[in-house]
């Protein structure tokens, strides 16, 4: 079914205008935009490009450098760190290999040290390499020139290969943990490789935020201290894929200034970005039609024309369901699913059918590995936002060849952040505002690698760990010597314990006791990954659905004594979602703003949380399936938080509100002998402050609203109806008011936050109150940081704040339910959330006045 | 997070959920007045450029018997050398060896464990001197390498106890951590422990030094001993506390290991330079064995196959006599002893061994041309089969049965040969 050039040029425009024609998918196409197409910008290639390495790339038909591998030529040439943004199949690679073996070839024998984050990315770029080596030594084996030696250092590495690897390897591919685990703490067995390292090489650093980039941090600051023992300055070559800011990410990461290679010189064929809202097909709880059937629909058309087509899902149930109808619907094209479990060989199969064009189409979880080159689809497809604007340009960024048009389509699902970017394409579109954020001196990060780089090199007083304050390191490691770990005399720390502390610590969590995720392999268990303790609590409770790389497991066990959860894979259609009692021990504030409408707060926090329950929702529709209640003990959680206290002018906005009108129409049909019943019942007197009065004069109150209620007869119990007076009901109705319209605030912002610093949504957690203790009895919605010590991300939301609040009243503002839905301030009619009339008119209140 | 004083880091930290043991206590005021290490142990400061070591020096004056073996230096260390695969010029010289121990910061190995105390030992004329180099905490570890550069300047072959894997790749990266050239790098190195399991393979089961030392050196150490594995510790408590009292066992256990070190390379070098002499062997044999398999990795075969002569007559285990008798047999064998081969085989086969039985048979027709006996000797190994259910495999049944159906149709030919002979007369 492959079709020529020249015709799939037109394909792609062809079956765009059809879709933009047709009364009914044209109407779900809420955005597009086309990216022209780019021509590629040439350069010569460098004439201090030694000969061989010009030779080596002659013979792969390189006769010319784009423009970006130039200045990243250019850059690194004059000594500079740099960091490139061009992206996949752009020739990126080459930007660090030029440099790399142009150094590996002289006589001075430097070496270079390359970290990927998966293996697989590892092998690919040994591949590269090895050809271009290949090729220079076949010009130069009379030379003398000793010969250019690559290896990967891993944990799949043999152990009998390892000693000749640290004797001899000059080219060292290796991962972040590998690193950190074996070889900085037995760095005196690579005294050469550290000593003669010109540069490190850092590929997709974007993936290196939140707590794992702050370990990274950590382990690069312990690496340059090494390097710095044995008197090396390495160079750093660092590639990420579109963040808000490469450049201040890059230079967080390595503590020096980095230059930003961002001009894309490679060639790119026209591009469409659409963006889909399925249907609405229940009106007046808003909502839709599920994006995986509306899915099924858009990937037809393009593969009945024969278009290559990749589709991303988020769970390998909705993979599977897909797949199996595409398969029926198409049995004679090659269909592949792909997803994490796979083993390296059948991946390596899958993306080399996709880079022949032999395989069709792929539908995969976000296990596909972006960072292998399988060559530019057609057609991307992802169903439901990926979670973060990077990655979705990451995965759209899939599509694209470099003559023809392309075209990727994000379809949107009932989450209320992919409801407000369909209602926003401009945060999709423009530059994103994501940054990648981390903080690597949170302390018991800090801590766990400061043992890590006591144990590999003693600290001299006055010494620097990175940007970490003087105060802080002294205070640190003090710290260490009363907990007897070091031993301090004259002027130096010396480890002193009979421990290996890179053993304890995991890159991926925020060190402190941990969680261990096991699947049963066979009669043993499998580790398939690692949470917090205190993470765990409401991440993987008993009868959890917790999912990791696209996959869903049920959690059968939770053991906190082991520090392991026992998990199931499960194909469920529903996830689930735990039900905290949340307290706020304390907040103390280190930076605030107060204002005569809102004082906003960053500051240290203690949460106590209590998982008393969990909601089984189901995925297709956000639908809520059943509750249940659990009985765990309460966890406490030392975090940073950012909080805002309304005040009365805020507060007061919702007095302006339609009051309660008395309708009697609205509470079913038998209010009228309700009301007298209950009046007779409290003697006509308001149960509040005592004042008498009559039929009508006096109100009766439902003190769990009726609209929470499922049906009438449940709403009017008598238990929950109580006499009052006007006064009364109305100061009653501001509290109620209140607090509903916090909780659509508190939801509101938890739910835009992501938008604002790069995270996922469980590294967030929030709390309202409309007489918050903690918070001088105001009024109080709190985000904060789920990490133990907090990573950076309160803070960037107390910086963010009127970007968040304006997103927020957009949200609420332009949504097209009624009540509120899970779009915009949580589902109408759920005890605790809604009211988004409420919270709409916070919000006015809060944005108008926010001088901040 | 600002921090503003310690107490607060504390809070701060204990609230992460970091616990520490005792540092809510306050620190230990000490009052009493603690002893210097030199009044309890024998010894004097060493200074170099970079500060002082405390070393502390003991003479084992010779006669000296450790335990049962006498501390006397063996003339010849061919052998050994053979073994550690020296270089045939490269004998090394028992006056420029040194034995050597090392106390460590703990077993974790990588960059962050130290070694505290350097103990070395060496044959003199009239005696074996222990000096062991002692750091008062690590700031002094400059100058610990600096007299142990010093005081080994002239040796060219070290002695440890797995050194292989432990002392000398410790000692190796302290030296590049302190910027210093590690010479004993480059030495000659005889790791004992690689060696004496090698000889007292089939009749020790265990081989540490501790065990060795009861059961070959026949050496009992004092009340003054601590374990091994306490010894870290101990060196913890010291830096903190600076009571050099539990100091007292550490040089004790440090310098009683030398001594064994050197007993134990005694005896086991004589073993290897006279095999046939009775040191430390044991009355069953089985030392016979390991050291004549010592003897064959050396390329010694004749000393070898007397060995497993003298240790078969001593009477060997089941499990070790038949592999002995095969194993001295394929030496005589090879060095052309048919004879001794045929009786060797011949006794294995009647203990049931199918591989001697299978040697006897290629004898028989191969060198000897008998072939009754060959077939004789090839049905007795099926016979066999059953029995070594563990050994015999379908690949070996059907060998036999191919070699008897050769011999077969070779005897039916010698057969017709005879008759066709016979008609003809």
């Amino acid at each position: 079914m492959l079709l020529n050039n020249s015709q799939e040029r037109s394909q792609v425009d062809h079956i765009f205008s059809q879709w933009q024609n047709d009364p009914v998918l044209g109407e779900t196409i809420q955005h597009w935009v086309v990216q022209p197409a780019r021509d590629p910008i040439f350069t010569d290639i460098p004439d201090d490009l030694n000969g061989i390495l010009k030779s080596a790339l002659q013979s792969l038909g390189i006769n010319q450098l784009y423009s970006h591998q130039s200045e990243a030529w250019e850059a690194v040439s004059q000594g500079e760190n740099i960091v490139i943004t061009t992206g996949t199949s752009s020739g990126k690679s080459l930007c660090y290999q030029l440099p790399v073996l142009q150094a590996a070839s002289s006589s001075e024998n430097p070496t270079a040290l390359f970290i990927f984050p998966t293996k697989a990315l590892a092998q690919d770029q040994l591949q590269s390499l090895q050809r271009l080596i290949v090729f220079m030594e076949r010009v130069s084996f009379d030379d003398g020139t000793p010969k250019i030696i690559t290896g990967i250092y891993d944990g799949d590495t043999p152990p009998t290969q390892r000693q000749q690897i640290r004797s001899k390897v000059r080219l060292l591919i290796t991962n972040p943990d590998m690193l950190h685990m074996a070889m900085l703490p037995h760095h005196t067995l690579w005294e050469q490789f550290f000593r003669n390292l010109r540069y490190v090489v850092l590929d997709e650093i974007h993936t290196y935020r939140g707590v794992f980039g702050a370990n990274i941090i950590n382990v690069i600051r312990r690496l340059k201290r090494i390097c710095n023992f044995y008197g090396a300055r390495p160079q750093f070559i660092m590639t990420s894929a579109t963040i808000a800011n490469p450049v201040e990410h890059a230079s967080n990461l390595i503590e020096e200034n980095v230059h930003w290679i961002s001009k894309n010189g490679s060639p790119q064929g026209k591009k469409y970005f659409l963006m889909i809202n399925p249907p609405i097909i229940q009106h007046d709880l808003g909502i839709r039609q599920n994006p995986v059937a509306e899915c099924i629909r858009f990937a037809s058309d393009l593969m009945a024309y024969g278009q290559q087509i990749l589709i991303f899902m988020k769970t390998r149930r909705s993979v599977e369901i897909l797949y199996r109808q595409l398969h029926t619907l198409f049995p004679d094209v090659n269909i592949h699913g792909y997803r994490s479990g796979y083993l390296p060989a059948e991946r390596r199969a899958i993306e080399r059918q996709l880079r022949s064009g032999e395989t069709r189409a792929v539908v995969a979880t976000n296990a596909l590995e972006l960072g292998i080159d399988i060559g530019g689809i057609n057609a991307v497809v992802m169903v439901g936002y990926p979670g973060t604007i990077a990655a979705t340009v990451q995965q759209s960024g899939r599509a694209g060849r470099k003559n023809e048009a392309a075209l990727a389509a994000l379809i949107a699902s009932q989450f209320p952040l992919d409801q407000y970017l369909m209602k926003h394409p401009e945060f999709l579109l423009d530059r994103s505002p994501e940054n990648a954020r981390c903080d690597p001196n949170n302390l018991l990060i800090l801590l766990g690698h400061l043992r890590c780089a006591a144990f590999e090199l003693p600290f001299h007083d006055g010494e620097h760990f990175g940007n970490v304050p003087d105060t802080l390191l002294q205070g640190l490691l003090m710290f260490l010597v009363k907990d007897k770990q070091v031993y301090n005399n004259s002027n130096t720390y010396y480890w002193t314990a009979d421990k290996y502390p890179a053993d304890g610590l995991n890159l991926r969590t925020s060190a402190g006791s941990i969680v261990s995720l096991k699947i049963p392999d066979g009669d043993r268990f499998l580790s398939i990954g690692i949470v917090d303790a205190p993470s765990a609590i409401w991440m993987v409770h008993p009868d959890a659905v917790y999912l990791h790389q696209g996959e869903s497991y049920l959690v059968r066990e939770l053991d906190l004594e082991k520090g392991q959860a026992l998990l199931e894979p499960v194909s469920l259609d529903y996830y689930t979602e735990p039900r905290n009692e949340i307290k706020i021990e304390y907040a103390i504030p280190v930076h605030e703003t107060r204002s005569a409408e809102i004082n906003r707060f960053y500051g240290d926090i203690r949460v106590l949380n209590k998982v008393i329950g969990y909601k089984k929702i189901r995925w297709s529709n956000n639908e809520i399936l059943s509750t249940h209640d659990l009985d765990l003990p309460p966890n406490t959680l030392d975090t940073t938080g950012y909080w805002l206290t309304l005040g009365k002018k805020v507060v007061d906005s919702l007095r302006e509100l339609n009051s309660w009108s008395g309708d009697e129409n609205q509470y079913g049909p038998d209010w009228k002998n309700i009301r007298l019943t209950i009046l007779k019942r409290d003697n006509f007197t308001c149960t509040l402050c005592g004042t008498s009065g009559t039929n009508q004069t006096l109100h009766i109150h439902h003190k769990t609203p009726f609209k929470t209620f499922s049906s009438y007869q449940e709403a009017n119990m008598p238990g929950n109806l109580i006499t009052l007076c006007p006064a009364c009901h109305r100061r009653v109705e501001m509290i109620v008011r209140t607090r509903t319209g916090l909780s659509g605030l508190r939801y509101v912002l938890l739910n835009l936050a992501p938008l604002f610093v790069m995270c996922d949504p469980t590294d967030l957690g929030s709390f309202a109150d409309p007489k918050a203790e903690f918070a001088e009895g105001q009024p109080t919605v709190m985000i904060y940081d789920h990490t133990p010590g907090g990573i950076g991300l309160a803070q960037s939301l107390y910086q963010s704040h009127s970007d968040l609040l304006r997103s927020s009243l957009d949200l609420v503002q332009h949504c097209t339910c009624e009540d509120g839905c899970p779009g915009c301030v949580g589902p109408a009619g759920e005890n605790g959330t809604g009211g988004k009339k409420e919270t709409l008119a916070l919000l006015k209140a809060m944005v108008v006045d926010d001088h901040g | 997070m600002i921090m503003d004083d310690i107490s607060d880091l504390l809070k701060k930290l204990d609230g992460l959920g970091v616990k520490v043991g005792t540092s809510q206590l306050p620190d230990h005021q000490v009052e009493v007045k603690l002893p210097a290490i030199e009044d309890l142990i024998q010894g004097e400061y060493e200074s170099t450029q970079f500060g002082e070591i405390f070393i502390a020096t003991t003479r084992y004056t010779f006669p000296y018997n450790h335990g049962e073996q006498p501390l006397i230096p063996t003339e010849s260390l061919i052998n050994i050398s053979r073994w550690a695969k020296f270089r045939d010029e490269d004998e090394p010289d028992i006056n420029t060896t040194l034995f050597l121990d090392t106390e460590t910061s703990g077993l974790a190995g990588g960059t962050g464990t130290f070694a505290f105390m350097i103990g070395l030992g060496w044959f003199e004329q009239s005696s074996f001197v222990v000096r062991q180099l002692f750091m008062r905490d690590p700031s002094e570890e400059q100058a610990l390498l600096a007299v142990l550069a010093r005081i080994t300047k002239n040796y060219s072959c070290v002695v440890t106890y797995n050194g292989k894997s432990f002392d000398i790749p410790l000692l190796r990266s302290r030296h590049i951590q302190n910027h210093f050239p590690f010479e004993m790098g480059e030495w000659k190195h005889i790791d004992l422990l690689h060696l004496v399991r090698q000889v007292w393979k089939y009749s020790q089961e265990s081989r540490t030094l501790k065990d060795m030392e009861v059961n070959i050196l026949g050496y009992q150490r004092s009340q003054e001993e601590v374990p091994g594995w306490l010894v870290p510790q101990l060196y913890f408590e010291y830096l903190q506390s600076r009571d050099p009292q539990p100091l007292v066992g550490v040089f004790y256990h440090n310098a009683i290991d030398i001594v064994s070190l050197a007993a134990l390379f005694c005896t086991t070098s004589q073993m290897l330079e006279s095999p046939f002499q009775p040191f430390r062997i044991s009355s069953s044999g089985a030392d016979y064995i390991g050291l004549a398999r010592v003897f064959e990795k050396i390329s010694m075969s004749e000393i070898a196959a007397r060995l497993y002569a003298k240790g078969i007559e001593n009477g060997l285990p089941d499990e070790l006599e038949m592999p002995a008798l095969l194993r001295y047999a394929e030496l005589c064998k090879r060095n052309g002893y048919y004879a001794d081969a045929i009786h060797l085989w011949a006794k294995a086969a009647s203990l049931g061994n199918i591989d001697a039985c299978v040697e006897l048979a290629k004898y028989y027709e191969h060198q000897a041309s008998d072939l009754q006996m060959a077939y004789t000797y090839t049905v007795k190994a099926i016979s066999y089969l059953p029995k070594n259910k563990i050994y015999s495999t379908r690949k070996q049944e059907s060998n036999l049965n191919n070699r008897l159906n050769r011999l077969l149709k070779k005897i039916n030919h010698v057969i017709k040969l005879g008759d066709s002979e016979d008609v003809a007369r």
